[in-house]
Order: structure tokens, then C-alpha cells, then sequence
């Protein structure tokens, strides 16, 4: 299990400056994100920030969003930060949910840790009790501040962005591309894949996705 | 054999040559010392794409340990191709020192570094052609893929091939000679092959005084035809052979396959290969005075109808001004 803070404040200030978020029209066609600002016409069912989904494609040297919404955004949640934690979901969760969303999807969690400055992390047992997969929560002020799945093969429901435990590190990069830093894990024989200062990383142990990581984009 | 082995890491190292030769210019000058102080991570590495930097410096020592594995693995991780870091021969380190005094380890490339205790004495500046892989918490990972020294101011011409070049190898006359000479060390040392290609002609014997103007007097040689997809072909020569083998001792015939980095036979008791290049494209066809009589009803001398061209600046994929890429 790894500790939070794998981004320093305000990196994702700067990264915002650079990417290209994308905002995908039920249509399918692409249009930049400021483009949409119009915001959701009348008659448009009601959709909150915590109902999009989108998935991270790369852009260049970095990383853009893409989000497919059903309806028309509103103005006020086209907005970078919004729309790249629409990017940031693992399962039924979505970084930035509540809390509770913990209790709903998976009831009380098997053990709780807490983390530096007040954080707490929930470990979840996806399957069986005390075997792999488990999922890691980590909350701050009753937000999902990071999700983590480990384990050494897939676990149903929880890829990311395509990407399921278990694969190998060519079909990693095949979707992510090389990471931008490599660092040996608190696991044995195991490598961290960081591509800072975007907010995923990815445990690798013999040439195999072994844990998964998403956080809240800083 | 410095040039022959230079040009050959040159190809499974980087994968991309814009000649056969050593591309010096694709090494952008770069000053160590601002290198060392860029940010460096707090622990594992930051991969970096590998980018080409030329750098003088200080050799303080010929060999170091180092963590060679981890530079494959940062390799992978910047993008070059696993086949090309399988190939590649690195088992060490060299130490140098910047201008300001700043020690560094640097890998280096095997059949580079032999050559430093040679060229080099320790304390001398050398320019070193090196690729940056990665940074760690002790500063920037390279790889040395090249040196020249102060002596040799034109890159392609120092050191070792500085003295081959001087000292022709015989094949050819005062004002034709037709490739590269590349010395070795001692005679028996493998020759390989630059790329894929089929063995079109295999001579175990000297060449009479009536070949030189079209071929030289070259002792013994092979030719292997390179063909590529888009049409183009080249032809490359290895002359001046000792035994006409290839690594397991069994002796190469003419329409053998071969791999690029077979063997194709042994430097002779010259210590000298003799490589040359030569190209089908229009204007490249230019045989000299009776080659047809002397060559025109034999198909394995179908090279030797085309110029050479000088193997250090010829680009496979441009010549003929065809264009496109050869591969």
C-alpha cells in the first residue's frame, strides 16, 4: 500500500495549463471543453459532477479527459478540475464522492489505517476476506482522496481506464505509454510506474500490473 | 575495428541511423555541469527520451561499476525498442569530471570503452557522444556511445580511424580507394555484418593486378546485398578477411542468409578490414574502363558496377534522392 501525497499542491494548477481537456457531445465529436460553456438546455435532465465519466487518452507528452455525457452540461461544471475527476473512477466509486459512497457500495470496511494529516485509508476485500483483491480507500475530509485495487489478476469491475490488474506492461503502455518516473515499491520485486503529475500510478511485479492507484488530481 | 563496431552499436543501439556512420551531429552540445544541476528525483528515476548530448569532459577512470540493469530497464522505459536493449553490450561505467570539478559515472558501450585506454591517458579531455536516460538522486544517467579526443578535430576521423585512414590497407591505389579502413588489434576478431542481406559473393583469393580499377586489390572478401522493401538495394564489401566463417566455423557461401551482426568472417593478419558501401541508384552506375569484358558475363560481380560511397556519411535511407524510408 502506498501513502498519499504522490502530487504536490498546485501541480495540477500548471497541468491544467497545458492539457487539452475534452468534452465528447452525445454525438460523439470532439470540441474543446470552454466551448461547452452554454451550459444545458431547457428540458435537459439534471446531471451532477459526480455522474460523469470520462477516460484519459494521451495528448502529446500528457494526458487530456475525455467525458461522455448524457445530456448537456451546465456551465458550472465545465470546469478542468470537474471534468479530469470525471476521469478518476475505479469501480462504482469516483475520486471526490462522499464518504459515504463507501459505506454504500461495500458496507463497513474490513480494517481502517489511519494516514498522515488526518486522512484515513479503508481497506475493502473485493472477494474473499483477507485475500487479493482488496481495494484501498483513502478519505480526507469525508472525500475519496485515492483509490487503490491490488491484486495479481483482474479484478471484475475495477479496471482503470481499460487497464485491469494482471496485464502486462506492454498493453500498460500500450494505453498510458511509458511512465514518466520508476521507483522501487514497499513491495518486493516490485516497481512503482508513476506518470506525474498526472493522478495514477500503477505497482508493476514481473512485468505485470499488480496494483493500481487513482488520486485526486492536486 | 573501432569504426566497423562504432557503426554496428550505432545501429542496434539507437535503432534510427541517418547514415551508417556514426551520426556526431544528432549530439547536441551540452554543458555537464548544467546537467548535474537540474532537478534530480528524491528516489527511483525520472526516464527521460533519450536525447542525443555532447559533452567535454575530464576521464578520471576507465572502469566503474555501475547498475547496468537499471539503465535497461530505464531504456525500455524511454522508448527504444527491447531488441535493441537485449543487443546491447554495457557492462560498466567510466568516471568523469566536469569542468567545475563534478565527478560522474557514465555507462558506456563495451566496444567504446576498450578503446579508452588506448586513446585516452586518464586526466585528458575527451567529447563524449552520449544519450541521457535517465536522472536519479545522483544526478543524470548516461550512456556514452562515442568518444573523440582533442587530437582528432573532425569526430570521424580520430582516434583509431584516424590511423586507418592514414594507413590504407592496400586495396586500391594512391587515388582510389574505395570504402573505409578499420583496424583491429589483433588479427581473428569477427567481422558482422551492418544488416540483413544475402551473401552474393564470396573470394578466397587475392585479386590480379587487373582488378584494381574497378575493385582493388583487396585479399580475401564477401559482399552482402541488402534489400529493402521500397526497392532500394546496397551492396556492402568486408575485405582484407582472414578466414570466411561464421560463428560456428562453418564457412560462408555465396547465398547465404544472413542477419545484421552475423558473422561473416575474421579480420586477416593485416589487422585491417577494409568496408565499403556501394548503392544502386541513378548516377551510381559508373564501371571503369573494361569491367565489362572482365565482369560483365559474371551475375556475383554485379556490385562492383556501382560507385562506393563513403560508408561514414552515406544515408540508406536517402540515397539516390529516392526518398522515404528504406525499411
Amino acid at each position: 500500500m502506498r501513502s498519499d501525497g504522490c502530487l504536490m499542491p498546485g501541480t495540477f494548477l500548471r497541468l491544467c495549463g497545458v492539457v487539452v481537456l475534452l468534452f465528447a457531445a452525445p454525438g460523439g465529436s470532439l470540441v474543446p471543453v470552454h466551448s461547452q460553456a452554454a451550459g444545458g438546455g431547457a428540458g435537459d435532465k439534471a446531471i451532477k459532477a459526480t455522474d460523469l465519466r470520462g477516460e484519459w487518452y494521451r495528448a502529446g507528452p500528457g494526458f487530456a479527459c475525455k467525458v461522455v455525457a448524457p445530456t448537456k452540461l451546465p456551465p458550472d461544471l465545465i470546469t478542468p478540475d470537474i471534468l479530469a475527476r470525471a476521469c478518476q473512477h475505479m469501480g462504482p466509486l469516483l475520486i471526490g464522492d462522499d464518504a459515504q459512497a463507501l459505506k454504500t457500495a461495500f458496507g463497513a470496511p474490513h480494517k481502517t489505517i489511519p494516514q498522515p494529516n488526518g486522512m484515513m485509508a479503508s481497506i475493502y476485500f473485493l472477494e474473499k476476506p483477507g485475500q487479493y483483491p482488496y481495494l484501498v480507500a483513502t478519505v480526507s475530509n469525508n472525500k475519496i482522496v485515492a483509490l487503490q485495487v491490488t491484486g495479481p489478476v483482474a479484478a471484475k469491475g475495477y479496471s482503470f481506464n481499460h487497464v485491469d490488474l494482471g496485464v502486462s506492461t506492454d498493453a500498460l503502455v500500450e494505453v498510458f505509454g511509458q511512465p514518466k518516473h520508476l521507483e522501487p515499491s514497499s513491495e518486493k520485486d516490485t516497481d512503482l510506474w508513476t506518470y506525474g503529475p498526472w493522478p495514477f500510478s500503477f505497482e508493476i511485479k514481473a512485468d505485470h500490473v499488480t496494483s493500481i492507484r487513482i488520486n485526486e488530481p492536486n | 575495428m573501432r569504426k566497423f563496431s562504432s557503426l554496428v552499436a550505432a545501429i542496434v543501439l539507437l535503432g534510427m541511423p541517418q547514415a551508417w556512420g556514426f551520426d556526431y551531429a544528432r549530439y547536441q552540445a551540452s554543458d555537464l555541469d548544467a546537467l548535474l544541476t537540474q532537478p534530480r528525483p528524491a528516489r527511483g528515476i525520472d526516464i527521460h527520451p533519450a536525447l542525443p548530448l555532447k559533452l567535454t569532459v575530464t576521464l578520471v577512470s576507465y572502469a566503474e561499476g555501475c547498475q547496468t540493469e537499471l539503465l535497461r530497464k530505464a531504456m525500455l522505459m524511454a522508448g527504444i525498442a527491447k531488441d535493441q536493449v537485449a543487443a546491447l553490450q554495457v557492462l560498466g561505467c567510466i568516471k568523469v569530471r566536469s569542468a567545475k570539478g563534478t565527478e560522474l559515472r557514465i555507462f558506456i558501450q563495451d566496444v567504446v570503452s576498450s578503446f579508452l585506454p588506448q586513446e585516452v591517458p586518464l586526466g585528458s579531455p575527451l567529447t563524449l557522444f552520449a544519450i541521457h536516460v535517465f536522472t536519479s538522486p545522483e544526478g543524470p544517467g548516461l550512456l556514452a556511445n562515442e568518444f573523440s579526443t582533442e587530437a582528432g578535430s573532425d569526430p570521424a576521423k580520430s582516434g583509431s580511424d584516424q590511423q586507418a585512414n592514414g594507413a590504407p590497407c592496400g586495396c586500391g591505389t594512391a587515388d582510389f580507394h574505395p570504402g573505409i579502413d578499420v583496424t583491429n588489434d589483433a588479427a581473428g576478431a569477427p567481422v558482422q555484418t551492418v544488416d540483413d542481406g544475402v551473401v552474393v559473393k564470396v573470394e578466397a583469393d587475392e585479386q590480379a593486378a587487373v582488378d584494381v580499377p574497378n575493385i582493388g586489390r583487396c585479399g580475401r572478401y564477401v559482399v552482402v546485398k541488402h534489400s529493402y522493401p521500397n526497392g532500394h538495394v546496397v551492396f556492402t564489401r568486408y575485405a582484407q578477411l582472414g578466414r570466411i566463417v561464421d560463428t560456428d566455423g562453418r564457412p560462408i557461401a555465396p547465398g547465404t542468409r544472413i542477419k545484421k551482426a552475423d558473422k561473416i568472417g575474421e579480420v586477416g593478419s593485416s589487422k585491417i578490414l577494409h568496408f565499403e558501401v556501394r548503392s544502386v541508384a541513378p548516377g551510381t552506375v559508373e564501371p571503369g574502363a573494361g569491367w565489362a569484358e572482365r565482369y560483365g558475363a559474371d551475375p556475383a560481380m554485379e556490385w562492383s558496377r556501382y560507385q562506393p560511397v563513403d560508408p561514414r556519411t552515406f544515408d540508406p535511407d536517402t540515397f539516390g534522392k529516392i526518398g522515404g524510408s528504406a525499411k
